[in-house]
């Protein structure tokens, strides 16, 4: 809990009375036990003599963040779709064949939900 | 001789990867702890500026000391967790944040000069309330910083080889400057970074320079495009203002979209902001792989800007992983209803808990809540423990910080170190003329050696990481299976892993946790296993990845303590330091009303 001077009241922060007398803040009058939060561009409250205000601390919520790349190893349980494979010749004037038909490159893809794995899959691929 | 903060970066560590991206592969140079590394001045709130020499036991107090006596650019500036409240900073500052670290010009007439013909970098560190923010010329990297209100003073970031990573962006006006003409080969990249209702300017890319922009989350931000970069790819729009021309008349409006600020147009899909560019600049294959998508935050209420299990910037970035600054996350929610949250309400101590905050119900005691068990399905590892708060301490998060205390307890007349910081136990008692309660910390004088009793009052020394800030959390991977018919253990978590049960009138279904407040047993036809039974907390850092010393230094061994803990043993990732993939975790958070001033 940190005294606050009339001067220093931030936006959105919590405060509370905690003198014996009143404040004015924001044309408000906050007695002493009373909580008021900071408004933008308001930075100032008018103490009655023996008022002090104190910020108040405040928790407002957390987050578990995932790893999501390669070093970290995900072990997401997502859907793995394999969904076909192709050969792919190589047509140039060294391997030159002739297969008496035109040649259809059929696509293929590995559809994973964590692309980190993918890059492996590419790589092999190429 | 007392320690003050437990560092992450000691003798010999290497800094982290992406700054190595900019300052290359240091480490911080060998030196007693009483003696400052040749190539790193250490910083903290605990340290002083008149006695302090900028090692790790005697750290200086402020950054501007600091400055004041180095040189900056020659020298890294490790600094301690916790809100430095210092405006006109000045010197091409290398800043590497080691835990939480808050640098607040608010109210100060801010104004941070990063560089000056001099190279600069930063990681890990939250710039707020600096109103004139000037990180340009020559090298500057910045990596997994925050900055909260600042601009739009500065010119940004230009010249050559800038580096603008990990970074989030909060009501900050910037340019990003492509490299003057008088320069060649120049790189000024900006990667997985997220912006918020932020005015963005991209300027003076010319005589074929290079700027580039690639999975980077722009929300509600009005973005001004006065020289075309190179590419921006991979990049995700949400409720975004575009201007295209080169007069960089008026680029920094205050109000964002849905308002339209003269200029600017809102624009509802990629092809058509495309099809601007190409008319504007012909260059309209610059958004390329862009989208326009809400990307999901987890509660941008409460500044929670990481991603939700279904957001879209998941695995869409350039690198295969997430677009933004911030990776994939559980929300841990604040809510009266505790079927909308996710705290253990009957576990709150001196808390009062409404949608979005905890606060103190008597704000002189500390107050604490647990969370709900949560279930990590796939094992996930666990990357960063986050918090968000408007207040606590002032730098938006929260602190709890545990103190390293000696073995030794010293009563009235006993002969105290000085100077030394302490640590009130069992009751109160007079130092200098002054009342201490229990949970008071003092410092000693010199001079000054003994104290009086009060209600019978103790004292410690704090000899280790009196500010290091933490949460606890514990973690388990799943006991064993629960027969039907057995008595339930109170205050134990169970989970459905199988069908639905049903326990003390309520219907728990596959893949739900729900914590036992009775010995009654369970009824239905799935099955259960232990989620949680008395496994005990430890102590994790926020804001970094949480590891742990395991038994028999194993992945798998029982964890043993947190890296939050004053005893913990930091010798290598994957050696000695485990991440964790545990499948139930369950956080405490403690508000502590006691911890040093900012």
């Amino acid at each position: 809990m940190y005294n606050i001077i009339s001067g220093d009241i931030q936006y959105n922060v919590l405060y509370l009375v905690s003198g014996t007398q009143s404040v004015t803040y924001n044309g408000t009058i906050y007695s002493e036990g009373q909580t008021f939060r900071g408004i933008a561009g308001i930075d100032t409250y008018m103490p009655e003599i023996g008022a002090a205000v104190v910020e108040v601390l405040e928790l407002a919520g957390g987050a578990i963040e995932y790893a999501l790349n390669q070093l970290d190893r995900p072990r997401f349980s997502e859907k793995l779709i394999f969904r076909g494979m192709a050969i792919e010749f190589g047509i140039n004037k060294i391997d030159d064949r002739d297969y008496g038909e035109t040649t259809t490159l059929t696509g293929s893809a590995i559809e994973l939900d964590t692309v980190a794995f993918s890059f492996a899959i590419t790589e092999t691929r190429l | 001789m007392s320690a003050t903060y437990n560092w992450t970066y000691t003798a010999g560590s290497t800094i982290p990867v992406d700054l190595q991206l900019k300052l290359g592969p240091l480490a911080i140079a060998d030196s007693a702890d009483d003696v400052r590394p040749s190539n790193a001045v250490y910083i903290a709130l605990s340290g002083n500026d008149l006695t302090g020499n900028g090692s790790r036991i005697y750290p200086l107090r402020t950054i501007t000391e600091a400055c004041r006596r180095f040189q900056a650019y020659n020298f890294l500036f490790i600094i301690g967790a916790g809100v430095y409240r210092e405006g006109e900073i000045n010197g091409g500052l290398n800043l590497l944040g080691d835990g939480d670290v808050v640098i607040d010009g608010t109210n100060l007439f801010g104004s941070f000069l990063l560089s000056t013909d001099i190279g600069s970098a930063s990681y890990n560190v939250r710039f707020k309330g600096f109103t004139y923010f000037n990180g340009n010329n020559y090298s500057s990297g910045h990596f997994n910083s925050q900055f909260d209100g600042v601009g739009p003073g500065g010119p940004g970031f230009n010249y050559n080889s800038n580096y603008f990573r990990k970074n989030v962006m909060l009501n900050t006006s910037f340019y990003f400057d492509g490299p003057g003409a008088q320069y060649a080969i120049i790189t000024n990249l900006i990667a997985n970074s997220t912006f918020i209702s932020s005015n963005v300017v991209f300027t003076g890319n010319t005589d074929n320079q290079k700027l580039g922009v690639n999975s980077c989350i722009f929300y509600n931000c009005n973005i001004y495009v006065a020289s075309i970069p190179n590419y921006i790819d991979y990049c995700l729009f949400y409720q975004c203002n575009f201007r295209f021309d080169t007069s960089i008349s008026t680029p920094f409006p205050a109000t964002f979209y849905p308002n339209v600020p003269p200029g600017y147009t809102a624009y509802s899909n990629i092809a058509d902001l495309q099809a601007a560019c190409e008319t504007a600049y012909g260059s309209g294959s610059v958004f390329a792989n862009c989208r326009m998508e809400d990307p999901l935050f987890n509660n941008p209420a409460i500044n929670d800007y990481s991603l939700s299990l279904g957001s879209p910037a998941k695995n869409a970035g350039y690198l295969g992983t997430f677009i933004g600054a911030r990776s994939i996350a559980y929300a841990i929610k604040a809510a009266s209803t505790a079927s909308d949250g996710n705290f253990d309400l009957s576990s709150g101590v001196n808390v009062n808990v409404i949608d979005n905050y905890i606060s103190l119900a008597n704000a002189t005691r500390n107050g604490s809540i647990k969370t709900n068990v949560i279930v990590n399905p796939g094992g996930g590892q666990v990357r960063k423990l986050l918090i968000y708060g408007f207040n606590a301490d002032r730098q938006g998060q929260y602190v709890d910080s545990i103190a390293d205390l000696d073995t030794t307890y010293k009563y009235a007349g006993d002969v105290l170190n000085a100077p030394a910081p302490y640590l009130v136990e069992t009751g109160a008692l007079v130092y200098n003329n002054a009342v201490f309660q229990p949970g008071d910390r003092l410092l000693t004088v010199t001079g000054l050696t003994t104290f009086s009793s009060v209600t019978g009052g103790t004292l410690r020394e704090i000899v280790e990481a009196p500010q290091r800030h933490t949460i606890m959390a514990r973690f388990s991977s799943g006991g064993p299976a629960v027969a039907a018919g057995t008595a339930l253990v109170s205050g134990y978590w169970y989970y459905v892993n199988a069908g639905s049960i049903s326990y003390n009138g309520i219907t728990y279904n596959v893949g739900t946790c729900f914590k036992a407040v009775n010995t009654v047993t369970f009824s239905g036809s799935g099955s259960l296993i232990i989620a949680m039974g008395n496994e005990a907390f430890q102590h994790y850092e926020p804001g970094i990845q949480p590891t742990s010393n395991n038994m028999d230094d194993s992945r798998s061994g029982a964890i043993i303590r947190g890296n939050g803990d004053p005893a913990y043993v930091r010798g290598g990732y994957g050696t000695t330091e485990f991440p964790i993939n545990a499948m139930f975790i369950q956080l405490y958070y403690i508000i502590n009303v006691n911890n040093l001033k900012p």
